[in-house]
């Protein structure tokens, strides 16, 4: 098997737009500015608990009849799948997690009664988990640009499309994950909870 | 002797450095997939060639063929335990070749992150680069240069390792992106800043990009720069041509845009990727016209690095605050959290400071009964992700030396008295570390009552610091604040202290809390204090940030004595809208429905409080108050007029109310609607949404038994019976657990129970509860409260 790069320290820089849209913020919506106040001290509260970490794994792929093999022996089933990696003779399959002691922040804040807290720090604590993903990205598209190539623009995730769920399992496996402290529940949840893995293609 | 002659010819004029080796090597015949470096020395010719090509088109250094040889690339090979034979002998080789000119002993990334970014310990990097340096040395290298590394921890690795295995200088280059940071964040100016403090000769950027876009990055670093520039771009941006990238810069194009970097600081210039012995005879050619610039100096302050930016600390500069808030005196959760090591609330405290306008954080972990020097190592390093540079606090001076050598940034020492034994064993672990440091005038004698004694000591203590190597920029002296409570003449003498220092160049720094010691309203005095020391050019202080009285003082002492632009800062500070409207807000004194409408939860407390005394009724006020606002932000957030941290606000303010009246409710009048069950399913450990619904439906005066998460069908039933309750409410995240929501319909069906089934998350969906036979869907907290209404008058 090929080797599994660990990041311990992703340094994601949190996206303040995409957390207030998580949040339900559309353009409309009243919030004057003591309450963009009060939500930018939860998010940089929530920003210094997350400890983004990631892991990533190159890989060959090859596709057909509408399913996807992975190092000719792993196969994720979905066509949305095999249409989104059409092409591509290489993947990367990535995970990122924000870590153990947000989720038990954001547990505390919710049983303390600050829920307006807890939601925001919800909200940052899953765009961090992606966040450390477009960093990853970002890195290898780096290493990439040497060789011509480059990552597709938008990754997949288990659980979208016709891609079921059950296939973190086998990222989950092919990552070794629990070499980041990361687990999965019988079905199929990662943990800590503000985690995510995905897959995306290297293109020319 | 060579040594010298390096470092003479490099300020003398340009310094011409060579071009990419290995693409080259591949066009003369190296295999792809081959050990470059195992190749290199099976087939001498070939480099020996390329490397006159480069001395003879001008360059003025070739460095060895050794990017990949240290022993985690050569791992791949099969090659790890042969990494030293490896360096020494192509270090040889290039030596032979270089005759008269000067040989740089190339070090490469180890291809794997180190801490924190990655996996690989810190001194395990430090060993592969020692082992890589002492082998270079050993083959004859004139210099160190370590290049293509894209993070500042590693560059941080290798040349403390470089510096220990070999006497030789040392040159740093970092890649950065088109953004103008690295990979892992940090920008050229914090770069620099951090490289230079680690005693290196030369430094810069290679790689990265071609030499137009480079120029930027080159700016900023000279911008503070002590030591020469190096700028060795690629030829101009990769493009690809059928299966091959292919730099295209041609050789003349490339030497009129190096020129510009010349123009920009650099005095070291190369090619990277891409570049060719043509490349490297151009920009000789063209820079043999260029007189080297001597830019002065741009800048007295003195500047400390975290991973990602840089604080500079002057008497022209906004007062830098140091947060003194992570320090466990006093702090009985924070001593707690230190014992168990969990460093959770450590990071709460930074973030808080930060927020509240922190430009440094300091850290203190002294107390009984802890490894103080492990303690501060993990806090350094764990503080390493947040923004801001660190003050490490410690009378240990094991402590701070451990916390420096693993931080990745240029840190400030708190503090080094003019003690010999104290200022023997730091002022080497700072010039080591590339730490500043806070002079403390005390020595074995204790504090000095007057400004002439501490400032004997000062002189004293910058005698051995300037002997030591030390310039001002590396110094912030401390006049040392003591109590006026206890002495009407300390802050006399602490002032004069700071205006003899501002006199003489020298920054200064004061613990400003130390003054109101054993007085009431301390942040007055606080502030008073740093305002008058402010007039002085005081230059830091320790503070705690989040005290209004002082932050707001030191604004306005910033604009008084012209250290604010146009009072930029001062009026950015005061004429926040929403600041202005939230105190209006407060003097209107809004009525209960107005404070839970607008989530406003002391306001609340305080009508419904009010209210009781006036003689309302209790249940009027949660009818004709309570609830009719929390409708009203029900119907906001249904249209999107109000969002999610809104409806949470309100929650809290209702639920804050509530605590308050539900004393005054009569017998009978408590909670008047049914009890429901709550549970996120088995399987499901994501419960948020779950607990969301239950803040709400109890507002609305419904009697909720949460049941949490992961909870089984047979357990949710078995309760609901138990509580006699009307409706289950059931949450899933994910489309593997759904199928627990059907298995307690079907439960409820074949048991013949009375139960009404209501059920949601991110997954579920109108026609799948349509399907399992639940009574309800809601998509959200607030539609919840609306169908759990509905449901409940169905018999």
């Amino acid at each position: 098997m090929k080797k599994v790069i660990y990041y311990k320290n992703l340094q994601v820089k949190p996206d303040e737009r995409l957390i207030m849209t998580r949040l339900g913020y559309r353009s409309g919506t009243a919030a004057d500015e003591g309450l963009r106040q009060k939500i930018a001290g939860d998010i940089a509260r929530a920003v210094a608990l997350c400890r983004v970490k990631g892991a990533f794994l190159r890989a060959p792929v090859r596709v057909e009849d509408g399913r996807v093999v992975i190092m000719d022996e792993y196969e994720l089933p979905g066509r949305s799948l095999a249409g989104f990696l059409a092409g591509c003779h290489e993947c990367v399959l990535m995970a990122s997690t924000a870590g153990r002691e947000i989720t038990r922040r954001i547990e505390a804040e919710m049983a303390q009664g600050n829920a307006s807290r807890a939601v925001v720090m919800d909200a940052t604590a899953s765009e961090m988990a992606d966040g450390g993903l477009d960093v990853i990205m970002k890195i290898q598209n780096g290493l990439l640009i040497k060789e011509g190539r480059r990552l597709t623009k938008r990754r997949y995730s288990p659980g979208y499309g016709d891609m079921p769920i059950e296939c973190q399992k086998i990222i989950f496996h092919l990552l070794q994950l629990q070499d980041l402290e990361m687990g999965m529940t019988e079905a199929g949840m990662l943990v800590p909870e503000k985690s995510v893995i995905a897959i995306a293609g290297i293109t020319l | 002797m060579r040594r010298e002659d390096l470092i003479k010819s490099i300020n003398e004029g340009i310094f011409i450095l060579d071009g990419a080796t290995g693409t080259n090597l591949q066009s003369r015949g190296m295999p792809a997939g081959a050990c470059p470096e195992k190749w290199a020395l099976e087939n001498p010719d070939a480099l020996i060639s390329l490397q006159r090509e480069y001395l003879s088109a001008g360059a003025n250094a070739v460095y060895t063929f050794t990017l990949g040889a240290n022993c985690f690339k050569l791992r791949h090979y099969g090659l790890s335990k042969n990494a030293s034979k490896i360096n020494e002998g192509l270090a040889r080789l290039s030596r032979q070749t270089a005759g008269k000119a000067y040989v740089g002993g190339c070090i490469g990334p180890l291809g794997e992150f180190i801490q924190p970014n990655g996996h690989v310990p810190f001194n395990e990097a430090y060993a592969a680069f020692f082992e890589q340096a002492a082998a270079l040395a050993r083959g004859g290298a004139d210099f160190i240069i370590i290049e293509t590394i894209s993070d500042l921890q590693e560059a941080r690795a290798a040349i403390l390792a470089a510096k220990d295995a070999c006497k030789l200088p040392v040159f740093v280059c970092l890649t950065f992106d088109q953004s103008g940071r690295t990979l892992t964040g940090t920008d050229a100016v914090t770069a620099i800043n951090v490289i230079q403090s680690l005693g290196v000769d030369a430094a810069g950027c290679n790689c990265s990009t071609g030499p137009k876009e480079m120029v930027a990055i080159i700016e900023a670093m000279k911008s503070c720069a002590r030591i020469p520039i190096i700028a060795k771009p690629n030829a101009g941006l990769p493009k690809l041509i059928g299966d091959k990238t292919v730099f295209e810069m041609g050789a003349e194009e490339f030497a009129l845009a190096s020129k510009a970097l010349a123009e920009a600081g650099a005095c070291l210039l190369g090619g990277c990727c891409g570049t060719q012995p043509a490349h490297i005879r151009a920009i000789a050619n063209q820079l043999k016209k260029v007189k080297k610039e001597r830019n002065p100096i741009k800048t007295h302050d003195l500047a400390l690095s975290s991973y990602q930016s840089t604080v500079s600390i002057g008497k022209n500069q906004p007062i830098a605050i140091i947060g003194e808030r992570i320090n466990p005196t006093g702090k009985p959760a924070l001593q707690q959290a230190l014992h168990r090591e969990q460093l959770e609330e450590v990071l709460a405290l930074a973030a808080e400071q930060q927020q509240a306008g922190a430009d440094i954080l300091d850290v203190n972990v002294g107390m009984h009964g802890i490894d103080e020097p492990r303690l501060l190592e993990k806090c350094a390093l764990v503080l390493s992700q947040q923004p801001l540079p660190l003050c490490i606090d410690s009378a240990n001076p094991e402590a701070i030396e451990r916390a420096l050598r693993i931080y990745p940034g240029r840190a400030l020492i708190n503090s080094i008295p003019v003690k010999e034994s104290v200022m023997d064993q730091l002022f080497p672990a700072a010039k080591k570390y590339g730490a500043a440091f806070i002079l403390l005038p005390l020595d074995e004698n204790g504090v000095p009552q007057t400004a002439a004694e501490r400032i004997e000591l000062i002189n004293k203590g910058l005698e051995k610091a300037y002997a030591a190597g030390f310039t001002n920029k590396d110094i912030l002296v401390d006049g040392l604040t003591m109590a006026v409570s206890v002495d009407k003449n300390a802050v006399d003498e602490t002032l004069k202290v700071v205006s003899w220092c501002t006199k003489n160049g020298l920054h200064t720094v004061l613990g400003v809390s130390n003054v109101s010691f054993g007085l009431p309203h301390r942040d007055h005095i606080n502030a008073a204090f740093l305002v008058q020391a402010a007039a002085r050019g005081l230059c830091a202080a320790i503070v705690n940030p989040q005290s209004k009285p002082v932050m707001d003082q030191k604004a306005a002492a910033e604009t008084l004595c012209g250290r604010d632009e146009a009072a930029k800062r001062y009026i950015a500070r005061f004429s926040r809208t929403g600041k202005a409207e939230s105190d209006k807000d407060e003097a209107k004194e809004p009525s209960l429905y107005e404070a839970v409408l607008k989530g406003q939860s002391k306001a609340a407390r305080e009508a419904a409080h009010k209210a009781l005394a006036e003689g309302e009724n209790a249940r009027d006020l949660i009818e004709k108050m309570i609830i009719p606002a929390l409708n009203e932000v029900g119907r906001r957030f249904e249209n999107k007029e109000y969002f999610l941290p809104q409806l949470m606000l309100s929650a809290e303010s209702a639920k804050e109310a509530f605590s308050l009246i539900s004393p005054h409710l009569k017998a009978g009048e408590g909670n008047q609607r049914c009890t429901i069950i709550l549970a996120t399913v088995k399987g499901d450990i994501h419960d948020i949404g779950k607990n969301i619904v239950a803040l709400m439906l109890k507002n609305h005066g419904f009697d909720v038994v949460d049941l949490g998460k992961d909870v089984p069908a047979e357990e949710i039933i078995q309760k609901a019976k138990e509580k006699r309750a009307k409706i289950i409410g059931l949450s899933a995240l994910i489309t593997t657990t759904m199928p627990q929501m059907k298995l307690v319909a079907e439960m409820i069906r074949e048991q013949h129970l009375i139960f009404r089934l209501m059920i949601g998350g991110a997954v579920v969906t109108k026609d799948y509860a349509d399907e399992i036979g639940a009574d309800a869907y809601a998509k959200d907290a607030s539609e919840a409260v609306g169908k759990a209404k509905q449901l409940e008058i169905l018999p």
